[in-house]
């Protein structure tokens, strides 16, 4: 049964995707359709755009505030290691939870990113099998077992 | 320019290896033999052919005996054989020449021994004329024994000799021959400044050629390699060993010639004479500065070059190894996200579409889906392999028993599958990479229960500790390798079996390799085809751990 209040009162979950690769973005699409919770995935092409969006700047002016981050940690412009930074330093953004979601499986990316404060680090998995197994597992905590920042 | 630099350096020090370091010592051991045997050879034959003068060298030295120059004659000849290149020729001959000098050198310690016997039992065993039978009766008048001192050297060169040719211990063979050489040098210092003592003990004198000859071959036994304790700093490379060779030689020969001669010109000449004398004396020391700074300060210019270049061709390597790295790792790692493209997308395709594609679109779909699995367990492992050396070494304390635990748990569904038994000893705490040594272990376990045989696998984990490493063991009771193949299934890419055979990439053991490798440690296989396999790997012991 899920606990959070957004979901009790309907409302869709706002996920923003921070992803460069069109066929990531794609597969997380189908994954989240396929998946047990509404979710509103709204999708920024690299760093600065993402940072934009948060600050509801430029082409974003109406964006919606994210209920949780998924950051790739390769993109061109700004990389996700910098957008974590000055998320987790901006008074305004860092309550947020960032999910780090990248191909890099290093210990040391791993390292890094909890250092500046990510909430979780999900390794993309290869087959859509297990892509949609990871979403699933990812709503199941941050959608129902977590309480969420509230608004 | 690169590999030029490194074939330089290459060629340079076999170079010095070869002619610079032994070749010079070899040759000059040669010559020294060839003076010895010149000299021995002239005695003996005035000896057996009854030429008195030859017997003497000089006219007013007195003669030696028969006995002693045969002696030093083959010693000569087991110098000359000793010190000559054994490189160009065939090992029956190589053998043969080992045998001559073996049955030389007894002669020779024989000859000193016997003779040394005879002084200490005041008996006579018939050795002594043994040359110049037949001689009559003018034979009385020469001395009928070598000296004591002559026979004690003989005996100790003569073990010099035996000693090499048995392999025993280099370094009495070293005192030996110092001991030789002391005696010898000695006795010629006793002729050179008339102090009798020197050279007579009791009633026999060592006669100057003796005195020559021990001093000739010793040096000569000095010379020959390995080299241990004493000569090793006379034989070194670099400018210490150059001064010792230049000034070593000066101050045991040429610093006494001067003595002798001065002594001369002192009892001969005028004060004007030996004024130059003196001058021609400070021109020689003047003239040996100046050249041994000379030869120090090229050797030093040519050590500062080749150093130069083997730093450069250094830094390029690893450079280009580091590259190589990154190159191999950033590869495999943006190889990832096409793949997940074509995976994923496949995948989606087969769960929604499939029932709407005909036979041969299924079969190639499926084709798809499995080479997209089996690009992505390469990319993986690549990437494994790579990041081995990206990342550096931690040296914390790294229990073997938990890495196995941690295996285990990785296996458990395949032990559980192929109902393998896996059994172990205690292993010990090394020093290293946690994640890389369970890689290590997790590979060569799954190794042995996927190369299992029909019967299902028994693995086997075992720790033995040698002197300075521990001996890991892996052994299972799988399929075996041939021995031919032992070596190259660590490489890399290397594979014995199809992928319908047995599924892989080829790169389990070259990661294998790289962890031992980078923990200082060497892996190895023994096997026997049919019977099972077992791979070893050594890994240093911790220092703090070690009692």
């Amino acid at each position: 049964m899920p606990k959070n209040p957004k979901l009790l009162s309907g409302a869709p979950v706002i996920v923003l995707l921070v992803e460069d690769n069109d066929n990531d973005i794609e597969l997380t699409k189908i994954g989240f359709e396929d998946a047990d919770y509404l979710v509103d995935l709204q999708v920024t092409r690299d760093g600065e755009e993402c940072l934009t969006f948060l600050r509801k700047e430029g082409l974003h002016t109406d964006a919606p505030t994210p209920d949780i981050i998924l950051l790739d940690l390769h993109m061109p412009r700004m990389g996700g290691m910098e957008v974590l930074d000055i998320i987790k330093a901006d008074e305004q953004l860092r309550h947020i939870p960032v999910i780090v979601l990248t191909t890099s499986n290093s210990e040391h990316e791993i390292k890094e990113a909890y250092r500046r404060h990510c909430s979780g680090y999900l390794v993309k998995p290869v087959g859509f099998a297990q892509f949609a197994k990871a979403v699933q597992a990812f709503e199941d905590y941050w959608f129902a077992a977590v309480a969420l920042p509230p608004k | 320019m690169k590999t030029g630099n490194l074939k330089n350096a290459v060629a340079l020090d076999a170079s010095l290896e070869g002619l610079g370091r032994y070749g010079t010592q070899l040759r000059v051991a040669r010559w020294l033999a060839v003076v010895a045997i010149f000299l021995s050879a002239m005695m003996l034959s005035g000896w057996l052919f009854d030429v008195d003068v030859w017997t003497r060298v000089a006219p007013d030295f007195d003669p030696i005996t028969s006995n002693a120059a045969a002696a030093f004659l083959l010693l000569g000849i087991l110098l000359y054989l000793s010190a000559s290149h054994t490189r160009f020729i065939s090992r029956a001959a190589k053998g043969a020449r080992e045998r001559w000098i073996m049955g030389l050198a007894i002669i020779v310690a024989l000859i000193g021994l016997l003779t040394l016997l005879e002084y200490a039992f005041d008996a006579d065993f018939g050795i002594d004329r043994l040359m110049v039978i037949g001689h009559g009766s003018d034979i009385a008048s020469y001395p009928e024994r070598m000296s004591l001192l002559s026979a004690l050297t003989i005996l100790l060169l003569g073990g010099v000799f035996l000693l090499r040719s048995l392999r025993l211990t280099p370094l009495l063979r070293e005192w030996l021959a110092l001991s030789a050489f002391v005696a010898g040098y000695l006795a010629l210092m006793g002729y050179v400044y008339g102090a009798e003592t020197l050279y007579r003990i009791g009633a026999t004198a060592m006669q100057v050629q003796s005195a020559i000859c021990t001093v000739l071959i010793a040096i000569g036994c000095l010379l020959l390699p390995p080299h241990y304790g004493l000569m090793r700093p006379v034989v070194s490379r670099g400018a210490g060993g150059l001064l010792i060779r230049r000034l070593l030689p000066v101050a045991l020969f040429v610093a006494p010639a001067v003595d002798w001669v001065q002594a001369r010109a002192a009892a001969q000449m005028g004060e004007f004479s030996l004024a130059l004398v003196g001058l021609a004396n400070v021109a020689l020391l003047v003239f040996l500065v100046w050249s041994t700074g000379k030869a120090v300060q090229l050797a030093h210019s040519a050590q500062k070059t080749t150093e130069a270049s083997l730093r450069e061709t250094n830094e390029a390597l690893i450079r280009s190894n580091v590259e190589l790295q990154r190159f191999a790792h950033v590869a495999a790692h943006d190889l990832q996200t096409p793949l997940r493209g074509i995976g994923g997308f496949a995948e989606l395709l087969k769960m929604h579409y499939e029932s709407r594609l005909d036979k041969q679109g299924q079969d190639w779909l499926s084709r798809i889906l499995h080479s997209a699995a089996q690009l992505q367990s390469l990319v993986r492992d690549l990437l494994q392999y790579s990041s081995i050396e990206t990342q550096p070494l931690p040296t914390e304390a790294v229990d073997m028993n938990e890495v196995l635990d941690r295996v285990l748990r990785l296996l458990a569904s395949a032990v559980q599958d192929t109902q393998a038994t896996i059994t172990h000893t205690d292993l010990p705490v090394v020093s290293g990479d946690a994640s890389q040594l369970t890689q290590l272990l997790l590979n060569l376990i799954s190794n042995a229960i996927k190369y299992r045989s029909s019967s299902s696998p028994n693995v086997h984990i075992a720790a033995e500790r040698s002197t300075d490493t521990w001996v890991f063991s892996v052994r299972d009771n799988g399929i075996g390798i041939e021995p031919r193949h032992m070596e190259r299934i660590f490489d890399l890419f290397e594979r014995l079996h199809t992928a319908e055979q047995y599924q892989g990439t080829g790169i389990g053991l070259s990661i294998c390799r790289r962890v031992v490798q980078r923990h200082g440690g060497n892996i190895w296989v023994e096997s026997q085809l049919g019977i099972g396999s077992t791979f070893f790997f050594t890994l240093p012991i911790r220092p703090s751990l070690a009692q």
